[in-house]
């Protein structure tokens, strides 16, 4: 057990923790009406607590036990097995547990960005316990627990694939199995509060130093690096969408600026363990431009009401830097270099296959839990609520009191 | 008595409130209200997605006053409230019935 890498894992945590509690919580509550500011704290609050207990149960036991290739079985359910001289790599497996349980916490609170201001309370809760279970926890074995996308040479730092590209997907089959908001796309009410989301996202800027720095699971020159790229992606993903707003409407807003940054933090995601700063100087701009364009493209060519642009931003951005990993790992491009009888093309095969693998997994397995949860609870709330507002119908309380 | 409501551009309140005291009026109630008129709303943008707002911020001035002095207040909010530009706003007078000042009970023009 090192110490230093410790103390890293030990910050990490609690930086991706404040990823979501409250920095993805204020950004996406700004982003919705007034009226319903409450129900999406509340459910990014609801799913870290559910989630966390989930994970102590069976969650990182099938993540991350010593099963096979394709789930790592109930060996570890409730940390059975585990104590507090265990290790893992060079840090307490206490501590690993917990660094991937804030990774469990924030996948699913993403996918709130399909569905807010119409889902039923309860349904996020059941969806959101269920999909972390046959949805998310598999493919991290895969992934991360040595299951066999890993052994495939799928590379995947932070979780391009695992939490991008999962709940991009899976929000986007939410979010049409559910239907548009009222007045969507012509009347949806603007955004309650942009200032709200610029400071959320402001603290998911720093935290995400956690995600993907913190993923080198050490302190050490790879969390350097991957701090570092991490950085400019985020800095050129806000430039990149920023201008892309300039050329469209001459104005720059601040919703864009954060959105851009997000879109490329969520491109360098996967990246950030295998490529050098000129790569996530490109990977920041590319996705920046990309996500902006498939975010108008979802709500207004296809008219699908993913309302807070969870698979334009964080499913294509994944999507994007998984990709763009196999091309800036070389060398020659200032990456840490392809592996061992690798090349460039066949880097990409593997992450392509990964990518269509994992995004079939997702879209599959979202439909079905929905399919089978509708059957037992309210998916939709009535018209009247929706106008209503959630705050009131669902939680009994007002965000704001005006008189 | 008269009831003189006025919708103003919402930066002009300041100037609107001067020129009331500077005919002698004391009191007013003021409101952040919504509306339009000629002046239709404008296209806001949020993360590139356009949004047509209809409905332009605006406040509404409410003050009572007495039959004498309305041709000179509501010329003091025309002056005080005009920037020449669509979307000025416009003021109403309607007749008071009755007032009552809830202190003292004094009703009528006592009550102003």
């Amino acid at each position: 057990m090192q110490g230093a890498d410790t103390a890293w894992i030990l910050t990490s945590t609690a930086l991706v923790l404040f990823m979501t509690l409250p920095g993805l919580a204020l950004f996406y509550a700004g982003l919705v009406r007034s009226q319903n500011v409450l129900s999406v704290l509340m459910n990014c609050f609801a799913i870290a607590a559910t989630v966390s207990i989930l994970w102590f149960a069976v969650g990182y036991s099938i993540a991350f036990g010593d099963g096979n290739a394709w789930w790592g079985g109930l060996g570890k359910s409730f940390l059975s097995g585990v104590d507090i001289d265990s290790v893992s790599g060079t840090i307490p497996e206490t501590l690993f547990f917990m660094f991937q349980m804030t990774f469990a916490i924030i996948t699913p609170a993403l996918i709130v960005g399909a569905y807010p201001e119409r889902i039923h309370f309860s349904f996020v809760i059941a969806f959101s316990l269920v999909w972390v279970l046959i949805v998310y926890a598999p493919v991290v074995h895969w992934v991360w627990g040595g299951g066999f996308l890993a052994e495939m040479g799928l590379l995947d730092f932070a979780g391009g694939v695992v939490v991008h590209v999962t709940a991009g997907v899976s929000a986007l089959v939410l979010a049409m199995m559910l239907g548009p908001r009222r007045g969507f796309p012509g009347e949806v009410q603007p955004p309650h509060s942009p200032g709200l989301t610029m400071i959320g996202a402001a603290m998911l800027w720093v935290g995400w130093f956690g995600f993907n720095a913190g993923s080198a699971l050490a302190a050490d020159a790879a969390a350097g690096m991957a701090m570092t790229v991490t950085h400019i992606s985020a800095a050129a993903g806000a430039i990149a969408w920023s201008v892309m707003e300039l050329i469209r409407y001459r104005k720059a807003s601040l919703i864009g600026a954060v959105t851009g940054m997000v879109a490329g933090l969520a491109t360098i995601t996967p990246a950030s363990g295998s490529v050098g700063p000129i790569g996530g100087l490109v990977l920041g701009l590319a996705g920046g431009v990309v996500c902006y364009m498939v975010t108008q493209a979802v709500k207004q060519r296809f008219k699908i009401d993913d309302s807070l642009d969870v698979f334009a931003v964080h499913g294509v951005g994944g999507m994007l830097g998984t990709m763009l990993t196999a091309v800036f790992v070389s060398v020659a491009l200032g990456g840490n270099g392809l592996a061992e009888g690798m090349t460039i093309g066949s880097q990409l095969g593997v992450q392509a296959l990964g990518i269509v693998i994992v995004a079939i997994w997702s879209g599959v397995l979202t439909a079905v839990i929905v399919m089978v949860l509708k059957m037992f609870l309210t998916f939709r709330v009535d018209e009247e609520t929706e106008v209503q507002g959630l705050d009131l119908a669902l939680h009994g309380e007002r965000g704001y009191h005006n008189m | 008595m008269k009831f003189i409501v006025a919708i103003i551009k919402p930066h002009k309140l300041d100037d609107v409130r001067e020129a009331l005291a500077g005919v002698g009026i004391e009191g007013m109630t003021a409101s952040e209200v919504k509306g339009y008129g000629r002046q239709k709303g404008q296209t806001e943008i949020y993360r590139g997605a356009e949004y047509q707002v209809n409905f332009v911020p605006k406040v509404k001035i409410e003050v009572a006053v007495d039959d004498a002095v309305v041709d000179q207040v509501v010329d003091a909010i025309r002056n005080a409230a005009n920037t020449e530009k669509i979307g000025d706003g416009k003021i109403f007078v309607l007749d008071l019935q009755s007032a009552v000042r809830v202190r003292t009970g004094e009703t009528g023009v006592e009550a102003l």
